[in-house]
């Protein structure tokens, strides 16, 4: 399908992730298309990650944050937003992998936001269909920062994570720092105190295809990399063909589009809040 | 289809000129109980199950919640249940009567699945996009006919339609029906536009082949068939 | 009865080849150690240790006492022959019984390639592959598929073989087919398909993975 319109500038001027750090081998130029332009990844012998248009070859600015190359296409107002616990002493950062999803970045974003289909899609796992339920929390929208954030929403989950030796109430706040980002903090099996932080980085390929980037940064001193990862990957495993189930791509921003429920309130904010930003990229207004 | 157009089918556009009207989409007994078939007219999506009772259901193929396709959802024989949320769909109206995440109350009135028409004749499912107030048409004037294998044809129906008047010498009845004698029988080929660049052609024989020829002529008239949708596929 | 450390599988959790063995295992109740693999990104099946396993640097492997075995279909073939004393999986007889099996093994494999390579392409990103090649490959399978199993359930069977059991060529068929809409490829043409695909999830012992919907 052909593109007529442009990225917008609210789309240009974000910052986005669009590799691991890990996964650009030395010396090797990794291609990459970001809101249909194609880039060049490239990561010097001596550890500099460079990213550049790759029709022109001009430089493009980067900033290395959470074990991922991000770039931009405009001039962003303000650097990548910030995790705090990433940087926390005991914590475990892994990059759980980058998958292309043949949705829109906003799809991406809106499906980890939700929970009503976690005792569905993630049955056993992030839920179980005879505690489906889900009680009314709270959803703020402030300007300063420049986010939502959705707190007080609890669910029972059989494994909620690999580090889990049993079901519980698990307590989630969802933030949403950015049009294609989301931060999920949830109760961490090992220290209920704290939380285990996941992140969802959505790179606009085109208005119809993304690139999914997570990120886990849990208290897990037990478990390997890979079987963070691999958990990760099989729950995402299970989201990826529901989106690209969903029609159409692009999030329809119109509310009569389709019909939200009560405990859909994340996501009708998510929505909502795009229209006012006048993000155009991945939508239908 | 080989050549997808995206995610949405494209061929809407065609949708206002020929909505008024059924279509065959299927060979009624492949509709077995439990399942949910995928199907296309006009560049509508259509989930098509049949319930317990044995009644056939057609379904936009998109859950009015969050527009995920109802074929890949459940049918439990009494509802389709959507694969994301878990939300049922009653069989006749498409009603929604259960929604997991809130289980307390019942689901609002509005919250239904869009509901086409579908009737069963002559061992063929119809399906109509607007309702009609008249049965599907009867073909074969209620003489017995073998359903034949149907055909899914890479291309528009106005070049399935060129090649059927070109090289089968068939004669049109209307815009989607053909018939052409072959062999003491009458062939009968009912079109179903699925999008701008899909169609399936269904097929019925009468009168049908004694009961030891069947397999026989099934796999002859597929052949036949193939041929002519490699014509209508041909670059 | 088998001790549990017999048999170990080393398996891709995301690969159809890795699905066709796990798929077998559980249909003949095998017990055996899966020790986690990092395929992606970690890319453990280019390990050392690995191809000293398997110099292809392919998944699945399973290793026995005192051997290993590579390639998913070789492996369905040791584990019908060695656990389904029965004979329902791999038929030993006739001649023509067994060959069809193999006949549509060999369908399997190229419809793995291609469903494969649209899968690595759209999924993994990987580079070097031609998808629309691959598309095009897959769907004339496809298509050839979906009309046996039509001519199949005309004459009132479930499976691609004769058989009344569904056979290891149902399963070698199953994975590429259940994951290839992955890869881009729609089933919306092949009703025949969707049909035997729902008819396998039903069997005792059917396993899901990320990415299938149980029936």
């Amino acid at each position: 399908m052909t593109d007529i319109a442009l990225p917008d500038r609210i789309a240009l001027d974000a910052w986005y992730a669009v590799a691991a750090i890990d996964e650009i081998r030395p010396d090797r130029t990794r291609s990459v298309t970001l809101l249909g332009a194609r880039l060049g990844v490239t990561r010097g012998s001596d550890g500099e990650v460079l990213v550049s248009a790759e029709a022109g070859g001009s430089a493009l600015p980067v900033a290395l944050r959470f074990g991922h190359v991000w770039t931009t296409l405009g001039a962003p107002a303000a650097d990548v937003f910030a995790i705090a616990e990433y940087h926390e002493p005991d914590r475990r950062n892994v990059n759980a992998g980058s998958v292309g999803v043949r949705t829109s970045g906003p799809r991406v974003v809106e499906n980890f936001l939700d929970m009503g289909h976690l005792p569905i899609v993630h049955a056993d796992y992030l839920g179980v269909e005879a505690r489906a339920e889900i009680a009314p929390y709270r959803v703020d929208v402030t300007a300063e920062p420049d986010q939502i954030l959705a707190t007080r929403c609890r669910i029972f989950q059989p494994m909620s994570s690999v580090a889990a030796t049993q079901g519980f109430e698990v307590d989630y706040t969802f933030r949403v720092p950015h049009p294609y980002c989301a931060v999920l903090y949830k109760s961490s099996p090992v220290d209920p105190a704290r939380n285990d932080v996941i992140a969802i980085f959505a790179q606009p390929v085109d208005q119809d295809h993304s690139v999914a980037h997570m990120l886990v940064s849990v208290l897990d001193q037990t478990h390997s990399d890979q079987a963070i990862r691999a958990f990760q990957q099989f729950i995402f495993g299970q989201d990826r063909p529901i989106l690209e189930n969903q029609i159409p791509a692009r999030l329809p921003l119109d509310p009569r589009a389709e019909i939200p429920i009560r405990v859909d309130a994340t996501s009708s904010a998510y929505r909502r809040w795009l229209r006012q930003k006048g993000v155009r990229y991945g939508v239908l207004a | 289809m080989a050549a997808p157009e995206g995610r949405a089918l494209r061929g809407a556009g065609v949708r206002a000129l020929a909505a008024d009207r059924w279509f065959t989409v299927m060979r009624s007994e492949e509709l077995v109980p439990r399942h949910v078939a995928q199907t296309a007219l006009l560049g509508q999506e259509i989930a098509l199950w049949r319930d317990d009772g044995g009644g056939v259901n057609a379904f936009e193929n998109r859950c009015p919640h969050r527009g995920v396709r109802l074929s890949i959802g459940q049918n439990t024989g009494l509802e389709l249940r959507c694969r994301y949320h878990g939300w049922r769909f009653a069989r006749g109206d498409g009603r929604c009567t259960h929604i997991p995440a809130d289980p307390s109350r019942p689901p609002p009135a509005v919250l239904r699945a869009t509901v086409y028409q579908a009737a069963v004749q002559q061992g063929f499912i119809w399906v109509a996009l607007s309702p009609l107030d008249r049965p599907p048409p009867s073909w074969g004037a209620g003489a017995p006919w073998l359903t034949l294998r149907s055909t899914p044809v890479d291309a528009g129906v106005e070049r399935v339609r060129a090649v059927l008047e070109a090289a089968a010498q068939a004669i049109a009845h209307d815009a989607y029906t053909f018939t052409s004698e072959v062999e003491q029988a009458r062939l009968t080929l009912m079109l179903q536009p699925m999008c701008e660049a899909g169609t399936v052609i269904h097929a019925a024989l009468t009168p049908p082949p004694l009961l030891a020829d069947r397999l026989a002529v099934l796999r002859q008239y597929a052949a036949r068939l193939a041929r002519l949708r490699d014509a209508a596929e041909a670059p | 009865m088998t001790p549990v450390d017999a048999l170990t599988l080393h398996d891709d959790e995301h690969g159809e080849d890795s699905y066709k063995v796990r798929l077998l295992l559980a249909f003949l109740q095998v017990p055996h150690r899966r020790p986690p693999m990092d395929v992606y990104p970690g890319e453990a099946h280019r390990s050392a240790a690995f191809l000293a396993l398997n110099p292809l640097g392919a998944c699945p492997v399973i290793v026995g006492e005192g051997f290993i075995l590579r390639d998913a279909h070789a492996i369905l073939q040791y584990l019908a022959a060695e656990h389904d004393p029965a004979g329902l999986w791999s038929p030993r007889a006739p001649p023509l019984a067994m060959a069809r099996v193999a006949m549509w093994l060999g369908f399997a494999a190229e419809l793995t390639i291609a469903v494969s390579a649209a899968r690595r392409h759209d999924m993994l990103l990987e580079r070097g592959i031609d998808v629309a090649v691959a598309r095009i490959q897959a769907h004339r399978l496809l298509r050839v598929l979906d009309e046996h199993l039509w001519f199949a359930e005309q004459e009132e069977r479930a499976w691609l073989c004769p058989q009344e059991h569904p056979t290891i060529a149902d399963i070698a068929c199953f994975a590429p087919a259940v994951l290839c809409e992955e890869g881009d490829i729609s089933r919306l043409t092949y009703p025949a398909i969707r049909r035997w695909l729902d008819r396998f999830k039903r069997l005792p012992d059917f396993t899901a993975m990320a990415g299938v919907f149980g029936a």
